[in-house]
């Protein structure tokens, strides 16, 4: 099974999109 | 949210940068896309362009189905029309029985358009959504040429 390699830092997926140019895929959870 | 499924996991990892903000801890975040229930995903640009928005579950097929559409609106947003085509050929080709596969032949449409600008490759795959696809949003959006 493959893990999605999540980062938990909004700023710092910003910054990976705009260089590595993809995508930012944002997803806002309800903990329980 | 659908994430123990190895399609969507590979093309999340793959095609996209995955971030993941607990919205009772988002503050700000949750207020500037008016985050207000969830599931709620957001694909976004590096210039913080929100291209496409999904509220509520989505089981794994139509998630991974979804996420070749983001990416086509991805790549409209940034004007590479033919990759933008590829993506939304990508989820005809693979997902043709997804919820999402009308809209994807519309855009699909409009990125061979905006790249050729010959109205023949708008009209090609707008005739064929009609066929394929009738009795449809996007169908009947096609209608008009």
């Amino acid at each position: 099974m493959s893990t999605i390699q999540w980062l938990d830092d909004y700023q710092e997926g910003l910054k990976r999109a705009d260089k590595e140019k993809r995508p930012l895929f944002l997803d806002f959870f309800k903990d329980g | 949210m659908t994430y123990p499924d190895n399609q969507v996991a590979e093309c999340l990892n793959t095609h996209f940068i995955p971030v993941q903000v607990d919205i009772e801890k988002a503050g700000k975040l949750a207020a500037q896309y008016q985050a207000l229930w969830t599931p709620n995903l957001n694909v976004i640009s590096g210039r913080e362009e929100r291209v496409y928005h999904i509220i509520g579950w989505l089981p794994p097929s139509e998630l991974a189905a979804v996420l070749h559409l983001a990416r086509g609106h991805y790549f409209l947003s940034r004007k590479k029309f033919d990759e933008a085509a590829s993506a939304f050929e990508t989820l005809t080709d693979r997902f043709s029985r997804s919820l999402a596969a009308p809209e994807s032949m519309y855009y699909t449409g409009v990125a061979r358009y905006l790249s050729s600008h010959d109205v023949e490759d708008l009209k090609k795959a707008w005739q064929a959504l009609q066929v394929r696809y009738p009795n449809t949003e996007w169908s009947l959006k096609s209608d008009v040429l």
